[in-house]
Order: C-alpha cells, then sequence, then structure tokens
C-alpha cells in the first residue's frame, strides 16, 4: 500500500513553473507550426509505389524493375490488399484505356496495342502482355520532406498526373485511392524510359495560390520496339511540368540488361525550368530520408550538382536497402526577383499577374542505393585470388619438384 | 580439321555471343543450361541456375501460385535446352568450359606438364557436384519457406551457388567490370561466400594449369545435364564388338573418362562426366566403333580411314597426334594396367 503525504508536507503550487514552460512552447510554436499548418501543403512527390519496391530494384531512377504485376511478392499469410486483387486480375490502366480505345492505339508499335480479333484472343493477349509487364505504380505525397506519411490528402485525387512512354504515346493518368494512400499506376510494357509528371493547384485561406509540380522517371527492360517516328526531345519537352526539375544524369543507353541505379557518392546534376525558360540563382534543397540537407544555388542555366550524401550507416549496421532523396525548389511571387522571373515567361499576363500571392513548388524524389564500397573491397577481394593463385601454383611446383626432380 | 579445333572455334564464337551479345544481337534467354555469368551486363543469354534458385527463394504460395506459370515456363525452357543439345552445351557452348580448355592451351603452350586425377580421387569426389545441386535448391527454399521447422535462412544465402560461382568474378572481367572481384564483409554468411568465391576463382585459373578442365567434375549444371544423358537428342553410342580395347579414346578424353574405354557392353555412352567433345571418336581407329548420334542418326562415325588420314597429317606437320598420346598402343597407359 502506498504510503500518502499530508497534505500539509505538499510544496505550495509555484506560479513561475508556468513562466517556464512558455519559452520553449513559443519557440517551438515559431518553428513548427508553419510546418504543422495545413494550409501550407508542401511540396508535391512521386515516390515508386509498394509494386515498384517489391519488384527488387534495378533498372529504375525512381524505383525497381519488376517482375511484373503477375509476380508480386506476398507475405505468406497475408490477406490481398484491393490494389494487389486488382493487380492480380491483370487489369492495369493502361489495359483499361486501350479496351476503350483499342483502335486508336492500332500500329502505333505498342506490343499487343492492336486490336485482338476475337474476345478469347484479346484476353490471352491481356494475360500475356500483364505477364510481361512491369509495374509503373508511384504514390503521390504531400508535405514538407523527409517526414511524409503515404496518409494522404483527399486533395491529390485532383492531381493531374500523365505519363510519357518510350514510343512517345502520352496518356493522363488518374490518381486512385489505394488503402490509405493515394497512387497511379501503369505498366510498362516496352523498352526505354517513362517520365510521369504531376501536378497540382490549392489555395489556401489567406488566397496564396500554390502550384505543385513533380516529375519521376523510370526505365524498362520490357519488349523492344521500333524506334518512333517524332523526335523525343520535343516530346518530353511538351510533357514536362510548366515548373520544373529534371534529372540531367547521363543517358545510361540502350542497353537495358544494365542495371543502372544512383548511389551515394554519386553527383545529382538537377536543372530548373519555368515553361521551358531556365532559373538561375534559384536555391534548391536536397534531403535525405534521415533529413539531412544541403542547398545550392542554379546557375545561368538553371542547373545545380549535387553529390549525394552518405547516410550515416555505422549506427544502424549495414543498410543495403534503398533509400528516398527529395529535391526541392520554389518561387514566391512575394520576392520582386522572382516574380520577375514568373512575369518573364508569362508576356501575356504583363503586370497584371495572378491575383494574390503565387507560389510555384517543384520536386523530385529519388531513389538512391547506399555505396557497395561501405561494405565491399576490391583490395581484399584482388589480394585473395591472387594469393590463392599463388599458394596453390606454388604448392603444386614443390611438389612436382619432389616427385619429378623438376618445377614444372 | 580437327575436332578440338572446330570445337575450340565454336566455343570462341559462343563466348563472344554470349558475353556480348546483348550489345548488338538479341538475346536467347535466361534458362540456357551453360555458365553464361548472368553478372555479365552485356550478356546475349545467361544461366538457368541464378533464375532457378530465385524462384526456388519464393515462399510456397507464390511460387505454386502467382509464379507457377514463369517458372514453369522457365523449367520447360531449360528442359528444351537440354533435351535437344544435352552435354553438348559443356563441351561446345559452356564460357567457363572454354575458359579452361583455354588455359590448358597456354599450359602446352609454354611447356607446363598436365596432371590427372587418381581415379579413387576421382571416383571420391563424384558426390561433390549432386551435393552442390542439393544445396543449391535447399539453400534458396530456406529463405522463403521454413524448412522442417527451421528459422528461415538469412537472405545473404540468395542464389548461394552464383556467389561462390568462378564465372561470377572472371566472367564480367572481360566486359572490363571488376566489381564482382571483392571481399563482402557486410555479414558473416556475405563474407564466407564472397571470400570462397574468390578462393574458387583463384583455383580455377591456377588449376587450369595443372589439369584439364577439373572445375567441370564439380559443376552442378553437369549433374543437372546427366538427367537428359539417355534421353536426349545427342548420343554416343559405342559397338563393343568393334572395340579393341586399345585406350586412345580413354588418352584423348578431356575429362579423363575410363569407361569410355573400359566398358565393352555398354551402347550409350554418355556419362555424368562426358560433355560430347567427339575427341574419342576423332582419336578412334575402328570402323563405327563409336557413333555420335542426333536423334538416333549417326552423324559422326569412327573410321580407320579418317584416322590415318589424321594421322599421316599430324605426323607431316612434325608433331604427335596430340598432345599427350605419343604412342597409340600403349600398355603403361593402357586403362586396365593403369586402374591396377
Amino acid at each position: 500500500m502506498k504510503k500518502r503525504c499530508p497534505a500539509a508536507s505538499l510544496p505550495p503550487m509555484q506560479k513561475s513553473r508556468r513562466g517556464r514552460c512558455f519559452f520553449p512552447l513559443l519557440l517551438a510554436l515559431i518553428f513548427f507550426l508553419p510546418m504543422a499548418s495545413p494550409a501550407d501543403p508542401g511540396f508535391l512527390f512521386l515516390e515508386p509505389g509498394p509494386e515498384m519496391r517489391r519488384s527488387g530494384g534495378g533498372n529504375t531512377q525512381g524505383g525497381g524493375h519488376g517482375t511484373g504485376m503477375g509476380m508480386q511478392r506476398k507475405k505468406e499469410g497475408q490477406e490481398a490488399s484491393e490494389n494487389e486483387r486488382q493487380a492480380d486480375s491483370k487489369k492495369t490502366g493502361m489495359e483499361e484505356k486501350e479496351e476503350k480505345s483499342a483502335m486508336k492505339s492500332k500500329g502505333k508499335g505498342h506490343p499487343g496495342s492492336a486490336a485482338p480479333e476475337s474476345e478469347k484472343g484479346e484476353k490471352k493477349e491481356r494475360e500475356k502482355r500483364a505477364a510481361m509487364s512491369h509495374p509503373a505504380h508511384y504514390t503521390l505525397l504531400l508535405g514538407w520532406p523527409p517526414a511524409m506519411k503515404a496518409q494522404a490528402p483527399e486533395d491529390l485525387l485532383r492531381a493531374e498526373t500523365a505519363i510519357l512512354r518510350p514510343d512517345l504515346s502520352r496518356e493522363i493518368l488518374t490518381p486512385q485511392k489505394e488503402g490509405p494512400a493515394i497512387r497511379i499506376r501503369d505498366a510498362a510494357l516496352i523498352q526505354g524510359t517513362y517520365h510521369i509528371s504531376a501536378s497540382l493547384e490549392k489555395t489556401d485561406d489567406e488566397g496564396r495560390i500554390f502550384r505543385l509540380f513533380t516529375t519521376a522517371s523510370m526505365r524498362n527492360t520490357g519488349e523492344k520496339t521500333d524506334p518512333p517516328e517524332k523526335n523525343p526531345e520535343t516530346a518530353l519537352e511538351a510533357h514536362l511540368p510548366w515548373f520544373s526539375m529534371e534529372d540531367l544524369s547521363p543517358d545510361p543507353g540502350n542497353n537495358f540488361a544494365r542495371i543502372h541505379r544512383k548511389y551515394t557518392g554519386d553527383t545529382l546534376p538537377l536543372r530548373i525550368r519555368l515553361g521551358g525558360m531556365p532559373v538561375p540563382d534559384l536555391p534548391v534543397t536536397l534531403t535525405t530520408a534521415e533529413g539531412w540537407q544541403q542547398t545550392l544555388h542554379t546557375d545561368e542555366a538553371g542547373q545545380v550538382k549535387f553529390i549525394l550524401i552518405k547516410e550515416r550507416f555505422h549506427d544502424k549496421g549495414v543498410n543495403k536497402a534503398p533509400i528516398t532523396f527529395y529535391a526541392r525548389a520554389e518561387l514566391d511571387s512575394r520576392s520582386e526577383k522572382h516574380l520577375e522571373i514568373i512575369k518573364s515567361v508569362r508576356p501575356d499576363a504583363g503586370d497584371n499577374p495572378p491575383a494574390g500571392t503565387e507560389i510555384l513548388r517543384t520536386s523530385l524524389a529519388l531513389t538512391v542505393h547506399p555505396t557497395p564500397l561501405d561494405w565491399e573491397s576490391r583490395a581484399a577481394g584482388f589480394y585473395t585470388l591472387i594469393l590463392t593463385g599463388l599458394v596453390i601454383g606454388l604448392g603444386t611446383a614443390i611438389r612436382r619438384r619432389k616427385r619429378r626432380g623438376r618445377w614444372f | 580439321m580437327r575436332v578440338d579445333r572446330i570445337r575450340l572455334f565454336v566455343q570462341a564464337l559462343c563466348f563472344v555471343f554470349l558475353i556480348y551479345g546483348g550489345l548488338t544481337i538479341f538475346s536467347i534467354g535466361t534458362a540456357i543450361p551453360t555458365m553464361a555469368c548472368i553478372y555479365a551486363e552485356n550478356r546475349g543469354g545467361s544461366c538457368f541456375l541464378y533464375p532457378f534458385q530465385r524462384f526456388l527463394s519464393m515462399p510456397w504460395a507464390m511460387l505454386f501460385g502467382s509464379a507457377a506459370t514463369a517458372f514453369l515456363i522457365y523449367l520447360g525452357t531449360f528442359f528444351l535446352w537440354a533435351l535437344v543439345f544435352g552435354k553438348t552445351f559443356c563441351g561446345w557452348i559452356c564460357p567457363l568450359g572454354f575458359l579452361q580448355d583455354l588455359i590448358t592451351k597456354i599450359r602446352e603452350w609454354v611447356g607446363i606438364d598436365g596432371s590427372r586425377f587418381a581415379w579413387k580421387t576421382r571416383d571420391r569426389f563424384q558426390w561433390v557436384k549432386y551435393a552442390l545441386l542439393a544445396l543449391l535448391i535447399l539453400l534458396p527454399m530456406g529463405i522463403g519457406n521454413s524448412l522442417l521447422g527451421l528459422p528461415r535462412f538469412t537472405p545473404d544465402l540468395a542464389v548461394p551457388f552464383c556467389q561462390i560461382c568462378p564465372g561470377k568474378p572472371l566472367i564480367p572481367l572481360f566486359e572490363g567490370d571488376l566489381s564482382h572481384l571483392i571481399i563482402d564483409f557486410s555479414s558473416t554468411t556475405k563474407l564466407v561466400l564472397s571470400s570462397l568465391s574468390m578462393l574458387i576463382a583463384g583455383l580455377f585459373l591456377v588449376g587450369g594449369f595443372v589439369k584439364r578442365r577439373y572445375i567441370c567434375a564439380f559443376c552442378p549444371m553437369a549433374a543437372l545435364l546427366s538427367l537428359f544423358d539417355r534421353i536426349g537428342f545427342v548420343g554416343l553410342k559405342k559397338k563393343g564388338e568393334a572395340c579393341t580395347c586399345c585406350g586412345n579414346c580413354f588418352r584423348a578424353c578431356p575429362m579423363e573418362i575410363r569407361e569410355i574405354a573400359e566398358l565393352r557392353d555398354k551402347k550409350h555412352m554418355v556419362t555424368q562426366d562426358c560433355m560430347l567433345c567427339m575427341r574419342c571418336i576423332e582419336v578412334c581407329p575402328e570402323n563405327k566403333a563409336l557413333t555420335a548420334t542426333i536423334i538416333g542418326l549417326p552423324v559422326f562415325s569412327a573410321s580407320a580411314e579418317g584416322f590415318l588420314k589424321r594421322q599421316n597429317k599430324t605426323a607431316s606437320a612434325g608433331g604427335p597426334f596430340h598432345g599427350e598420346t605419343p604412342a597409340l598402343q600403349d600398355t603403361a597407359t593402357d586403362p586396365e594396367s593403369a586402374s591396377k
């Protein structure tokens, strides 16, 4: 039984204690309230969805090259989610679209795009294509990196998303609610780079207009097709959002067997453009999943080069899993310099910018793998190989010398 | 033209295709029953064992569920390749076999004497390739599933054979890729496997200067392909009554298979180590004692005439018939006396 103190022995309530809590609370409010404020939506990101993550990583800049929807990994005994049931039924956004307009895409070089003759043939073709396809599955995220959750606001359902395929066919994708998250889904079938873009417009209570843009890209090793007749650069220009952040990493070429990944320690060149014009002297911030961040300013060509920061792996043991890096940049019309930039690409608007404050934000989520140099040693491998060779070679020579009287 | 020269030429062509084919030509898939390493980035085709181990590491529910079709397609493709070409893959296509043959050529050119396995040693190690085959099936299975109530194995054991195969560090070297010549310190399993890989690669390179094709004696792919020895399209038949037990076939055999000379009653001579290189047919002086067949139809038979023609050509070139058989009827190297 607890011993109770008599009331008289209790110390009197001290008023000054309230004062002690006040300043830390105030400081916390000053620092965290703007971030927690629901009015400021933060940045828009496209992160590889669970299907791409499950598929094991590989030839993508934003996820992994997969084994197709028919081969999703699922834990034993786990109930199939709505998302997976949809995938199992071999129904992808692209296929749905094709069902609607099979004739439209006929003969455009997309494998299986021609309308099958019979329904049976169509079903077989669809199954074959779904088995061959790699998932292009992205989660839309809204907020301040790195503390973003898949629990997304319903506003994201309004986001305009589109995919540009290697055959230069462009399609508007509809964001859909999958559990707590809002995702877009497509099936990558043919070889090449797929560009995905998303944009969202929001207005807060103060009348500030937030225009949020983001892009993502993935490479697919799928079926090879004829090169497109149109100019891919022009198609990409048209596809990119108005305020864009592009990853200018060197093109990995046409060898789709090669695994292309970004590793910590690599260079990440980015280009920021507004309406196709480079934006100079704009601060761009790169944030790691752990919250480390660095800010650099764009040059005259709107370009900036980051060195992908190494995360602190030593206190967690060896972490080989990929991590997400977030790059972001902002143009605020309240800043005169930024307003001029915005005006310069809107010649029609003249001196009459949109009413209220306009904030343009662009961002990029990148999957980065920890560099294997953290846990691998080529020198050790090389020395082991050489030493083994020397030991076996010398051993055999000495044995022969003893038995046959000659070294070889 | 000598068969071993034709074989070396075909091997070189296949090597170039399998290592660099991905750059320009189409790929022939990832279910080929030969040691064409999947870690070579510009490959034109790759070994069946990598996807096989990957499939086996899936949970049962997935392997026999959503991945069943793909798994069956893989198995079917492998069976088809193995049925049609069988052990020809080992002797004529395998890049690791080609590398070993190249090392042997260099050894002969430099003038280093080769060695042979003692027959007892050879018999003693016959089980190794079957043990490796069993391990490469069981270990991945234990990653995705609990075997006999045991806890699941660490994912570091994924593709266990590929992690120790000498092809992994050596074949990418031909594309200038040194990234597999490493020791991995991330976990004990990785450390052990990567060290083993380096040791085996060292053994492969230097051992090739001592014995011919000795790594093939431990190859699990050979164990898999030996399942098709009797039913495969390509065969090697022996006519017992024509054989005089001269022992030429045994002495010429790169795999040192003594059954080829010892057994007169056996009709099908494709044994577990045979790689269908056809050297035995080439050096056989007896008419139709040995015959290579495709779907039972003879394509290349031993003949006294052909033997003498090749013998004269070699003699006029000023060398022995082949490096290791200066005398054709030599009781000292006769398998029967040698076995004693």
